[in-house]
């Protein structure tokens, strides 16, 4: 199975022949092109053209973080699954009322399943997070229009963070904020969903979607919005659990935190962090429908998969709602 | 709403060959959704493609056909190299396509499947009830390219192998 490639250091990488190296002062080494599905630059890396030109080929994207871990964007190859059908049909989705509410609010529907589900789980582990489960099974998600579908998205994930003050009491959240996170539990919540939304980009590559065009999200939005879409669904499945194994096993500690403007993880937070993200992408389980196992990461591709056969006229969407 | 034209003369011999193993497939195909990329299987086939008959010019293109390699002695043979024997009927109609196609500007040609894999070799010939077979299934590509939506999933035994395995069932 294809990994990503996470590069913590500074250095350049490099074309050999049709071999990619990566070289610095203290190392040069060969990277197995053909093992790796993404590269993600946390350390300052240059790309000379010649690397360039063979990830392009290879099809391999190339994300680069800056030194607090903010995504700051993307090499994207271009796009060699293109389907013209699919694109025109996708667009015609997005601007259809109906069919975008549609997709909105099952997007919406999966999030708030999948929110409960990971609440459920640390109430079973003797965790008083009861109070927060109700609030999110009682919240409707009204869905006349986009504004409605977006302003339950919004109050569910108001009923959900402050549980995570009951699930560890190691990093208190107060209060979700974004740029800069002003605490730790912030801090890796903006991490977290920025590697989410990352490795999601990547999974859509490889389907016939079109990142740009999106149906909860606004497309105007800067990011590809049609990848904050999918994140949204997984976030309480994959970042969510990530971070509480990593807090509550002390994995990371208040060590793994400094303070520059706003919080942010050291450098051997990080890595541990995105450690910890890959097995979570790597663990597999079987599914129904397909009667194999799939890891976590597959089930995004497979959402993917899910909204074209929707916007095709094959199959109506249903969002993936985590089903153990 | 999009409304695809197909027209006899763009059909190829991988559209006859979908047709007979799976109208669905053809209809992606045609709508340009090709699932063949992160494939062990086809990736395999690619290099059995490339590394086997390599003294022959292959990839002979002839406006929509494209033969894997031909030879020319006594009269024309049309060969299309083939990964494993298993699953032959869409093959088998993919010759008959080319050299019923050929035949109507009056060419005649022997058709060969070769599996280089399985030192296997079948010899393929037209005959009329493939003849009209096939202008049926020539009007029929063209009924499903018009259609608007994919055909059904059909989740044969052969499913399990095809990349568009997960795209049908999920």
């Amino acid at each position: 199975m294809k990994q990503p490639l996470n590069i913590n250091s500074n250095g350049i990488l490099y074309r050999k022949d049709n071999t990619l190296k990566y070289t610095n002062k203290e190392v040069d080494k060969t990277i197995p092109i053909h093992a790796i599905n993404e590269i993600n630059c946390y350390g300052k890396v240059s790309l000379k053209s010649g690397a360039i030109t063979l990830l392009q080929n290879e099809k391999i994207i190339v994300n680069s973080f800056n030194k607090y871990g903010h995504y700051q964007g993307s090499l994207y190859p271009k796009i060699t699954l293109n389907s013209g059908t699919t694109i025109v049909k996708q667009a015609l989705a997005y601007n259809n009322p109906d069919q975008r509410n549609y997709i909105a609010q099952e997007i919406v529907q999966g999030m708030k399943h999948n929110m409960r589900k990971t609440l459920m789980y640390y109430s079973k582990k003797g965790k008083n997070v009861t109070e927060y489960i109700e609030k999110i099974e009682k919240e409707p998600i009204l869905n006349k229009n986009i504004n409605q579908i977006l302003s339950s998205e919004g109050k569910l994930w108001q009923h959900y963070y402050p549980a995570f003050n009951e699930i560890t009491k190691n990093f208190p959240l107060k209060k979700r904020e974004f740029r800069p996170p002003t605490n730790e539990m912030n801090a890796l919540i903006s991490f977290g969903n920025s590697l989410l939304y990352t490795t999601t980009l990547s999974e859509i590559y490889h389907t016939y979607l079109h990142p740009s065009i999106s149906f909860l999200h606004e497309p105007r939005e800067r990011r590809f919005s049609l990848a904050c879409d999918i994140a949204d669904i997984f976030k309480p499945i994959i970042v969510s659990r990530t971070i509480f194994k990593l807090v509550n096993t002390n994995m990371i500690n208040k060590k793994s935190f400094k303070d520059d403007v706003g919080v942010y993880l050291t450098d051997k937070g990080r890595q541990k962090f995105i450690e910890e993200y890959n097995n979570k992408l790597k663990t597999t389980i079987k599914h129904p429908n397909l009667n194999k196992k799939v890891s976590y990461r597959y089930l995004i591709r497979l959402e993917g998969y899910k909204l074209i056969k929707h916007i095709l006229n094959d199959k109506t969407y249903e969002s993936f709602k985590a089903w153990w | 709403m999009i409304n695809m034209i197909l027209k006899e003369s763009e059909i190829t011999g991988v559209m006859v060959q979908y047709f007979k193993v799976c109208k669905r497939e053809l209809w992606f195909y045609i709508n340009q959704i090709n699932m063949n990329y992160d494939n062990d299987d086809i990736e395999i086939g690619k290099l059995i493609h490339e590394n086997s008959y390599k003294r022959e010019k292959k990839e002979i293109r002839l406006e929509n056909l494209v033969f894997d390699f031909v030879k020319n002695k006594n009269e024309i043979e049309i060969y299309e190299i083939k990964k494993s024997s298993k699953l032959t009927i869409g093959g088998s109609y993919q010759l008959y396509f080319y050299l019923w196609t050929l035949k109507k500007s009056n060419i005649n040609a022997k058709g060969y499947l070769v599996y280089p894999k399985e030192k296997k070799k079948k010899l393929i010939e037209l005959n009329n009830e493939i003849i009209n077979e096939l202008n049926e299934i020539t009007q029929d590509i063209i009924e499903i390219a018009k259609q608007k939506k994919p055909p059904k999933p059909i989740n044969k035994p052969y499913c399990k192998k095809c990349t568009y395995y997960e795209l049908c069932m999920i």
